[in-house]
Parts: C-alpha cells; sequence; structure tokens
C-alpha cells in the first residue's frame, strides 16, 4: 500500500503540479503543494501505524465541557 | 460567474440525492425502535423553515454563491472568516461521508481491504464528477435518483414475507425529550447538511425558484426516508433495529424469495456508493470553489486534487474504528449547528437589513457588484 501511495502521489506531482509551475500559476501551485505534501505526510504516517490525532477528540471534548448532558450514556 | 448551470429539476435530484447520501445505508434514526419513522415527522419542525431559509438566501442573493454573498454582507475579514468556516464544514463533511462508506464497505463486504484503497476508490469517483461540474452532475443525479427508486422498491416488495407489522407497536413508546432529541437529529443529519448545496447556489438561475427546489427535494427525501425506515422496522423490529449499525443493509440481506432470491444486499450497497459519491463530490466541488474564491484562484479544478487527498488524509485521522465513528454522529448535530443554524441565520438577517437598506428591486434581490466574481 505506501508503493501505491507513493506511486500516486508521484503521478500527481507531476501530471498536477508541475503543469501548475509551468503556467506560473503561483497561488494554486502554492495551494496544491501544502495540501499534497500535508496529506502525504498524514497517509504514510498512519500507513505506517503511526497513530496521528484528529479532530474527533477537541470536537467532542469542546462540545462535553459546553454541553455536559451530552457526556450521558 | 460559472459557465455550468443547473435546471430546477436537476436541482431538486441533486439536494434530493445529497439528503439520501449516508442516510439510506444508515437508516435515518433508530434509538427510538418502532417510533422512527415519526422522528421523520418531528425532523420536519426544524427542517422545512431552516431550508425555507437557505432558499430565502438564495432568492435573496440570485445566482452568487455563500462566499460571494458572505463577503458582501459581512465585509473583507469577517466574510474570509465565515468562507474558511464553511470551508472547513465541506471539507470535514466529505472526510465523514467517506469514512462512512470505507468503514461499512469494510464491514459487510471486504474486511481484509485497506480502508485506504477503499476510499481512494470513492474519492475519484467524486472527484472525476466535480471535475466534471455542476451540469455534468446535475445529468448524473437524475440517473441516480431513478436507479435509488428502483433498488429502494424492488428491496421493499421481494421483503413480502419478512414483514411483521406488528412490529410497529406499541406506538408513541418514547418520551416527548425523545422524541425531539431524535427529530433534531435526523433534521441536521441529512436535511441541514444542505447548506453546503449553498456553495454552488450561483449555478441556479432564475426564474428557477429556490424554494420550489428546496420544498420539493425535502419533500421527496422524506418520502424516500420514510419508506426506508417503515421497511426496515417492519422487516427487522425495533430490538435489532436498534443493535445494527446498518439497517438498510441487514434488511435486505434477510430478502429470501422461495430460496431462489438470496442475498442481494448488493443492490444496498450500490445506492450507497452512488449517492456517497455525489454527495462527497458536491461538498469537495463546494469546498473547492471555497478554497479558490479564498486565494484568488480562477478556476477550482486546479485544486481539486489535492484537495480531495487532504480530504482522505483527514478520513484516515477521523475515528479510530466504527464504534467512535457512530458515537460521534450522536454528537454531530450540536457540532453541525453553528454551520447549519447559526452562519444562515447571520447572513439571512444581515441580508434582509441590506435589502431594506438599498431599497432593491421589487422581487427582493439583493444586487451584489461583480468586481471580485473569479469563478
Amino acid at each position: 500500500m505506501i508503493l501505491i501511495l507513493i506511486v500516486l502521489y508521484a503521478g500527481v506531482v507531476l501530471f498536477h503540479w508541475v503543469p501548475l509551475v509551468k503556467e506560473k500559476n503561483k497561488k494554486a501551485a502554492w495551494v496544491s503543494a501544502v495540501l499534497t505534501v500535508a496529506s502525504f505526510a498524514v497517509l504514510l504516517l498512519s500507513l505506517l501505524d503511526v497513530r496521528l490525532p484528529g479532530p474527533r477528540g477537541p470536537i467532542e471534548f469542546i462540545i462535553h465541557s459546553i454541553f455536559p448532558f451530552t457526556n450521558e450514556g | 460567474m460559472p459557465e455550468q448551470t443547473l435546471k430546477e429539476r436537476q436541482a431538486i435530484c441533486f439536494l434530493t440525492v445529497f439528503m439520501c447520501g449516508s442516510s439510506i445505508i444508515i437508516g435515518g434514526t433508530t434509538k427510538t425502535g418502532q417510533d422512527s419513522w415519526m422522528c421523520l415527522l418531528v425532523a420536519q419542525l426544524f427542517a422545512v423553515p431552516m431550508l425555507m431559509l437557505y432558499a430565502r438566501i438564495m432568492w435573496l442573493f440570485p445566482e452568487k454563491n455563500i462566499y460571494q454573498i458572505a463577503e458582501y454582507v459581512f465585509g473583507k475579514f469577517f466574510g474570509n472568516i465565515i468562507t474558511v468556516l464553511f470551508i472547513w464544514y465541506s471539507f470535514h463533511l466529505s472526510a465523514m461521508v467517506l469514512r462512512n462508506f470505507s468503514e461499512f464497505m469494510q464491514l459487510v463486504a471486504m474486511p481484509e481491504t485497506p480502508q485506504l484503497a477503499l476510499m481512494l476508490i470513492n474519492l475519484f469517483t467524486a472527484v472525476y464528477m466535480a471535475k466534471k461540474g455542476v451540469e455534468v452532475m446535475g445529468k448524473w443525479v437524475v440517473v441516480v435518483i431513478c436507479v435509488l427508486n428502483v433498488t429502494i422498491l424492488s428491496t421493499l416488495f421481494l421483503l413480502y414475507n419478512q414483514v411483521d407489522f406488528t412490529n410497529l407497536m406499541p406506538v408513541l413508546n418514547h418520551s416527548t425529550k425523545e422524541f425531539l432529541e431524535c427529530g433534531y437529529s435526523l433534521s441536521s443529519f441529512p436535511f441541514m447538511e444542505t447548506i453546503v448545496f449553498l456553495g454552488i447556489a450561483d449555478s441556479v438561475r432564475r426564474p428557477n425558484s429556490p424554494f420550489k427546489i428546496y420544498g420539493l427535494s425535502i419533500f421527496f427525501t422524506s418520502v424516500i426516508l420514510a419508506v426506508i425506515m417503515l421497511r426496515n422496522i417492519v422487516s427487522l423490529g425495533p430490538a435489532m433495529l436498534k443493535s445494527v449499525y446498518f439497517p438498510s443493509y441487514v434488511s435486505a440481506r434477510i430478502i429470501d424469495v422461495s430460496d431462489f432470491l438470496v442475498r442481494i444486499e448488493g443492490s444496498i450497497s450500490l445506492n450507497f456508493i452512488i449517492t456517497g459519491s455525489t454527495k462527497i463530490a458536491l461538498c469537495l466541488l463546494t469546498a473547492c470553489r471555497g478554497i479558490a474564491y479564498l486565494f484568488r484562484i480562477d478556476d477550482y479544478r486546479k485544486i481539486l486534487l489535492p484537495v480531495a487527498l487532504a480530504v482522505t488524509a483527514l478520513c484516515v485521522t477521523l475515528y479510530e474504528n466504527t464504534m467512535q465513528m457512530m458515537n460521534f454522529i450522536k454528537i454531530y448535530p450540536i457540532y453541525a449547528f453553528p454551520f447549519q443554524v447559526g452562519i444562515p441565520l447571520l447572513i439571512w438577517i444581515s441580508g434582509e437589513i441590506r435589502n431594506r437598506g438599498k431599497q432593491a428591486d421589487p422581487q427582493g434581490e439583493v444586487k451584489i457588484p461583480s468586481s471580485r466574481e473569479k469563478e
């Protein structure tokens, strides 16, 4: 699965990101680069069985703190 | 101004398919057992006024999406804050639906397949749809709605020998509090999730009426969900209904016509795959349009693939197991409240005030200057 992921991201960089840079579309290239690198890092770490924090924990904590009744049952 | 437009009929089908999305497999709410179908009626009390409010926003600001409206109503700074919040909601919603799909597929059909593979397959379908734009998606949903109805009706008739109408008894066996809780929960997921549609509201042109679009879509969705819920109750019974994660799938699983027509639960999976992909595609489209508007990128397609991959990354980190996913659904209505009720209410009030101040045309429309339109 790691190999598939690397091939997939190589394809994204070659066929999506490089054309954006060639077009000199700086904003799109930057947004794409940031999102691509971040998602690759997260997906690779998850495939290596590294436990990553998600948004569920903070969301649940905030909601349970504000509305204690949501913690029942 | 986007080139692609949605016809009224397509917009109605779009919203209906979007609302059916993951609800057809999760089967609405099951907490109230045999009274679940009544929660659908209670849900209308919350959902109809909010959906009419969304329609009013569309009416006030014709051919504008929520990002353009937010910036016009709240100014650049606060408009951008609203845009970021709305992007997050669309982004998170697409990740949640994607996770529903991958959990479902892994639990019922492919326990050995990594969830990431299932996510990527579904996501690429959604990316393809979003890349083609709303016009193609509008044509696609008309086909989807036909497939959806045929599948639901066929499972309904094939369950003829499994139904027990005494499962509907005793009626009204739950407290008012439980009914209100389940009703609000059901209105929040899926009805009020249609706020995401405002992200592509600029594709709906006049003279198409947003009130008709929202009104008919909530009616059709309610009918579909009522049929699904009643089918699940009469075929499974309240106890079984409460104990399974995917009641629609289980009820299709027990279809047995003379030992000949059995194991056709795949048809239910088909429903979920096609409606789920459409729902993810719309959420992706809305998130991408928002990001493109925020960063002044001329075409949302240029960032579609990276955004989709980021959705997958978020999806992976959302929950550790199915139980966490189902527990999150319980607090989801509270989490979604600011996005589904708070922000639209603020936009509507501000829009009405601006409208009165500007003495808009007799139809009640607000004219937004088109200097910042890049989509």
